[in-house]
């Protein structure tokens, strides 16, 4: 197992490596630099040769193999450089930006997985029930509608609804998990669809296994049938569907953090993209890919122990 | 006095689907008493299975119940309503289901899922230790070894005979007065299908069960069992003793289901005729050997060695093996899907291993594969006709009025109308699908045909036909076969010699009169011994 886990960490280590190489290049593909878009500015009135010292200064005008160098000298020892567009360090402004965007996300993927998990287990429960099927049915559909709801709109009218008309949450002057609490459920429900969809259809295809009849004829309840069996055999293929969805919203929600006017990773990003502020955009890049690279480090672990089938001791077996 | 415990009432139960209803069964009445043992026979789409559903309350939603009563005991339990029927199911009735692999939930362990069928009303589990102790004593009974570990383990961990007995143990663990036994051992190998219904004999005299013992089989039917049933369209045509069943049967579609017993076939496979000389070998096996690479521990797991056989054209090899015993392999490598790593393979003189290209394609060509399922190897979104066209079209030698010509002399061949031509595969049924992969193989104009399992998934009814079928062809156009089944009775009757595997190892080659009269090693012996229904045959019956 111990082996097990270093290979694991090793491969984690060259995809992170392999993203930041990545990145690199295609930042450096992208013509000028941050220097000439900041500096350029005729209203600034510098002359070409102030502009090249510039550059000087912050190494923009050397070859691309050693800034890639100095790059990846000062990452690996901790240091993500400094933010060209405002002078600050790039790990400061991460520090800054980083806390409401993983609020965000956990309040979101909290909400959106208890909504699919409703959902689904509505849908199982009703089925059996000769009237009940339809309800079930037109919960089936559910997903569909609110995969399709723009985010921005749904957001909107969230604010209309519950801190204008409702007055239950205020717009402004909130922190900490009171001000993601609002963005965070209303991303819930578009995020929550293919979570959705994905734990209905498998919980749809346990219940027609034989297995489920067989647990019927002994007597269990549909109740407990659905909570110790149908539910717990549809979670590992809802598992990585959700690990690749909070991956994503880890990654910065940029349309619900400008309705709301957050200050997360999602705007941050914007802003760097809009003044190719390179260094900005690599640090963003790298905790977005170790944010996946974690996820399903994690989802790996936890898919034996949901389903003893898959894992390394299945693998031995012949199964 | 013995009390009934199952008592069915003029039984009628219809399917409705898209508007139109389906009569599944019409007026049965059947009655059960304490520690009997019925068997309830009849091919598929006879309604056994329905009536088992029905006696459990677990019909499909869109099967009603319009006439007659069940009762279970003294509960009328006709139109039970799910609350009440949890209180008899598990505590009166259970079930001992078709396919030990899909009935137990994959992702728990044994012991909670013994604990739930032992307490199916209380949450809380194994770490009560009357439970586990209970539990334990319930493997333990069911001859499973080293119980106790056994809570721990999870399903997919152990085999499918050891599945069963879970299975079963979790059906008595509240001591119901009656069980439904749907098919237990149609996904078991011969052998433990005969440790199986030995259990279920047990249960019955030590405590008194009762049991409805649904099957196909006819000849598995006629042991062990008290009474016989048999469902034909879902009707009931004649309920008797078991003997009597065998010795006299009533009606015309009793005498035919035991006529179309292999086991009671008369004449075995068409002694060759010693006049004419003996033909010469198409197919040299020689000291075959195959290992799989192992993934760990860096060691190699043998799937078979040392396989020596030549099947003369004409003639059929009958492979008989239980699953792990290198069969498959044996196949694989037959049909050069597979490059063993020791031995040779001669197929009409060719080595498939060494062949590359057109040479290749043309053996292939000759050598043709008929799988198990028929259904599964056609793509069902098919039509008969294009399943037959398409390796025709591929071969680009015939125009459409040639291929149209020899479409038509195959389906004469397999005996199957040329009606059904238009139909999708998968509505054909299990006898015409097969009679249609026959057909596609033998467009090719094949010498040897390769047949894996091909009337295991089929009534005996039609088996029969199939059967019949094969030999003819093989008379008419001199094929060689390949036979492989698990089912001895079939051997005995299409096969001139016979193969035994075990455990990847030939363990005996030879006549199949002189294999099945004179058995060298006890696993054969053992294999005999465990074909259902040898002891109620006419053969039995004339030696004792």
């Amino acid at each position: 197992m111990i082996r097990y886990l270093f290979t694991r960490f090793l491969h984690a280590l060259f995809v992170l490596w392999g993203a930041f190489t990545l990145s690199f290049v295609l930042l450096q593909v992208m013509p000028g630099d941050a220097v000439l878009v900041k500096f350029q500015d005729p209203e600034l009135g510098l002359s070409p040769q102030q502009i090249a010292d510039m550059r000087a200064t912050y190494g923009a005008d050397e070859s691309a193999i050693t800034q890639y160098a100095h790059v990846l000298g000062r990452t690996l020892h901790g240091n993500l450089g400094y933010s060209i567009e405002t002078g600050l360090p790039v790990g400061q402004m991460l520090h800054a930006a980083y806390p409401t965007t993983l609020r965000l996300a956990i309040v979101s993927f909290t909400g959106a997985l208890a909504f699919a998990a409703i959902c689904c287990a509505l849908a199982i429960l009703l089925s059996g029930n000769p009237v009940g099927r339809y309800l079930a049915a037109a919960i089936g559909a559910i997903p569909g509608i609110t995969s399709g709801i723009p985010v921005f709109w749904l957001e909107i009218v969230a604010i209309q609804l519950v801190s204008f008309h409702w007055k239950l949450i205020p717009v402004v002057g909130l922190s900490g998990w009171s001000a993601v609490l609002l963005p965070g459920l209303a991303l819930a429900i578009p995020i929550s669809a293919p979570l959705a969809q994905v734990f209905m259809a498998a919980a749809h295809r346990v219940e027609a296994l034989p297995f489920i009849d067989v647990l019927r004829a002994r007597g269990v309840s549909p109740l407990r049938i659905l909570y110790a069996h149908i539910l717990p055999n549809a979670l590992p293929p809802t598992l990585t569907v959700s690990g690749l969805v909070f991956g994503e919203i880890l990654a910065g929600a940029v349309v619900t953090e400008t309705v709301f006017g957050l200050d997360g990773l999602g705007q941050l990003a914007q802003q760097a993209v809009a003044s190719q502020d390179v260094a900005v955009l690599q640090a963003i890049i790298l905790i977005s890919v170790s944010g996946f690279v974690s996820i399903g480090f994690a989802s790996e672990i936890i898919q034996p122990l949901l389903d003893p089938r898959i894992g390394r001791s299945a693998r031995q077996r012949k199964y | 006095m013995t009390q009934t415990c199952l008592s069915i009432r003029d039984l009628d139960i219809s399917y409705t689907r898209h508007g139109s209803t389906h009569q599944a069964l019409n007026h049965v009445s059947l009655d059960l008493h304490a520690g009997e043992m019925l068997a309830l026979v009849g091919e598929s789409g006879s309604g056994k299975s329905t009536l088992g559903r029905a006696v459990l309350g677990i019909l499909p939603p869109n099967a009603s119940v319009q006439h007659g009563s069940i009762h279970i005991g003294a509960h009328n339990v006709t139109h039970l309503s799910e609350r009440a029927w949890r209180q008899i199911r598990g505590k009166k009735i259970a079930l001992i289901p078709q396919d030990p692999a899909h009935s137990l939930d994959p992702v728990r362990t044994i012991g909670a899922q013994l604990a739930e069928a032992l307490r199916p009303h209380q949450s809380s589990f194994l770490k009560r230790s009357n439970t586990r102790a209970e539990a334990i004593a319930l493997l333990d009974q069911m001859g499973i070894s080293r119980p106790a570990q056994r809570l721990g383990q999870y399903p997919h961990e152990l085999s499918g005979g050891m599945r069963q007995r879970v299975l079963i143990a979790a059906a008595i663990a509240q001591r119901p007065a009656l069980i439904v036994a749907d098919e237990p051992t149609s996904a078991l190998d011969v052998s433990v299908q005969v440790q199986i219904m030995a259990l279920l004999a047990t249960l019955r005299r030590e405590l008194g069960t009762a049991i409805l013992f649904i099957t196909h089989d006819l000849a598995l039917a006629s042991e062990q069992t008290d009474r016989v049933s048999v469902l034909n369209h879902g009707v009931i045509c004649e309920t008797a003793p078991t003997r009597q069943i065998f010795s006299a049967p009533k009606t015309a579609y009793t005498q035919r289901l035991i006529a179309n017993l292999p086991v009671f076939h008369q004449t075995p496979a068409s002694v060759p005729d010693l006049r004419t000389p003996t033909p010469p070998d198409v197919i040299k096996v020689t000291n075959l050997g195959y290992s799989y690479a192992q993934t760990t521990r860096s060691g190699y797991r043998h799937a078979m060695q040392n396989i020596t056989f030549t099947v003369p054209k004409g003639r059929t090899l009958g492979i008989v093996g239980e699953s792990g015993s290198g069969k498959t392999t044996l196949l694989r490598c037959l049909l050069g899907l597979i490059t063993p790593q020791a031995g040779t393979i001669e197929l009409l003189g060719q080595d498939p291993s060494r062949l590359k290209g057109q040479a290749l394609r043309t053996l292939r060509c000759k050598v043709q594969f008929v799988y198990q399922n028929p259904h599964v190897s056609f793509d069902p979104r098919y039509s008969a006709l294009k399943a037959l066209e398409e390796p025709l079209i591929n071969s680009e030698q015939h125009n459409p009025a040639q291929r149209r010509k020899l479409i038509d002399d195959v389906l004469q061949k397999v005996r199957l109308s040329p009606t059904l031509l238009a139909r999708k595969v998968s509505a054909l049924s299990g006898g015409q699908a097969q009679r249609l992969a026959l057909a596609r193989a033998l467009l090719c104009q094949p010498e040897i045909l390769i047949l894996d399992e091909v009337v295991s998934a089929l009534d005996v009814s039609i088996q029969s036909e199939i059967l019949t079928l094969l030999e003819n062809l093989q008379k008419d156009l001199g094929l060689t076969y390949i036979f492989v089944s698990h089912d001895l009775s079939v051997i005995k009757r299409l096969s001139h010699e016979v193969l035994i595997l075990k455990n990847g190892e030939q363990i005996e080659y030879g006549k199949t009169e002189q294999i099945f009269s004179k058995p060298m090693t006890d696993y054969t012996k053992h294999l005999i011994a465990s074909i259902p229904g040898l002891t109620s045959s006419p053969q039995a019956a004339e030696h004792s």
